[in-house]
């Protein structure tokens, strides 16, 4: 239906008395014509009827009790993402503590494996909560294990090196 | 490195008003976001979003469920459980349907589902009726107009009661009802016009009672 119905079919319209397949066609012009619609309402005595209903708000307890309820039904995702960067934390010191404790090529070597773990578990976990950070943090992470095997080479060449020396 | 963004992300939680529920709400969810955007952010794991959906929707979730049922407490349970729900299946709704359709269809259920408790338990718990304290008359007979339209509106099967809800008092377009309802046009036209006419009647002869 594109035209607009006249008065003398909405108000039959309103009261029912047309038959279904009308009804219908007329019901989703009314759901496109904003103007139809008003008009149909204005013709509608249960518009007035319902304007008379009471306000209704819900008591402020309610979002409380669903907040609480989404947060205990599921571990939150973010959670598990800040548990994640603790994890990678972790991993971080106990490299750091390696390469402090044992400063030969053996505990750079494993420092820098445990260090990139650290790291990869920490800056995926930012990445979800934090996706631009993550994205910026992404590829400077990936040039750590570069630095760490190139640190483990000019140790290697060089016998007598310095980091065996600071570890005493 | 890391720890400079671990520092960062516990400078922003610290700084920003989050609440108790949420131990790290992500930022870069504001209110102003539409609903499909924060549906994807939610998706996503946003907890911020999930709450902003539920704060978007909690008014008219509890004004339908409350219309529904009649008190309060059972609109309380409803629309919790509704909202719950809604968060909780959100990855099950179809893009290709209304949003507040599918929640009102959430809703809608929920309260098919207290009254098939109420009648197994054989009680209907009392309905709220507000004191009609002392007050100008206009808005004493305001109220009892408002009382008098609630109990027309409780005296109408759910099935009639809910398209009358969904149509004049959350203004819901016809084919969207029909959404909610999952039933045919035409089905949902005959009980429109059924209800009304029901709705009428009954609230007249509430009036006669209540003068005669
Ligand atoms: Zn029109």
């Amino acid at each position: 239906m594109n035209q607009h119905p006249p008065d003398s079919q909405l108000a039959l319209f309103v009261d029912g008395k047309l038959d279904e397949s009308t009804s219908v066609d007329l019901a989703m012009h009314l759901d496109s014509c904003p103007a139809c619609r008003q008009r149909a309402a204005s013709m509608d005595p249960c518009t007035e009827l319902c304007s008379r209903a009471e306000h209704i708000e819900p008591p402020p307890e309610l979002m409380h009790r669903v907040l609480a309820g989404i947060a205990s039904s599921s571990p939150s995702a973010s959670t598990v993402h800040i548990h994640s960067v603790w994890l990678g934390l972790f991993f971080l010191l106990l490299a750091s503590l390696m390469l402090f404790l044992w400063g030969d090529p053996t505990g750079l070597m494993a420092g820098a494996l445990s260090g990139l773990g650290g790291l990869g578990v920490s800056l995926s976990a930012l990445g979800r909560i934090l996706p631009t950070e993550g994205l910026i943090c992404m590829p400077i992470a990936s040039l750590v294990p570069v630095l760490c095997f190139l640190a483990l080479y000019v140790m290697q060449s060089n016998e007598n090196g310095s980091i065996g020396a600071r570890s005493t | 490195m890391p720890v400079g963004s671990t520092a960062l992300v516990q400078a922003l939680h610290f700084f920003s008003a989050i609440p108790k529920e949420f131990p790290l709400a992500p930022f870069q969810v504001n209110a102003s976001l539409d609903v499909q955007e924060l549906l994807q952010e939610a998706l996503r794991g946003d907890e911020r979003a999930k709450a902003l959906i539920v704060e978007r929707y909690v008014k008219q979730v509890y004004r339908f469920c409350f219309r529904m049922l009649g008190n309060e407490e059972d609109a309380m349970d409803a629309a919790q459980e509704t909202l719950l729900k809604l968060v909780r299946n959100l990855g099950n709704f179809d893009p290709s349907r209304r949003f507040s359709t599918w929640v009102f269809s959430i809703a809608r259920n929920n309260c098919i589902d207290m009254f098939r408790k109420r009648s197994k338990q054989g009680s209907m718990p009392e309905r709220d009726i507000k004191d009609e304290g002392p007050g100008p008359l206009d808005i004493a007979e305001k109220e009892q107009r408002a009382t008098h339209l609630r109990a027309a509106l409780e005296s109408l099967s759910p099935r009639h009661r809910e398209v009358l809800l969904l149509y004049h008092f959350e203004h819901l377009k016809y084919r969207e009802i029909a959404e909610v309802l999952q039933q045919p046009m035409g089905t949902v036209m005959n009980r429109i016009f059924r209800a009304r006419r029901d709705l009428r009647l009954a609230y007249d002869a509430i009036i006669r009672e209540a003068r005669s």
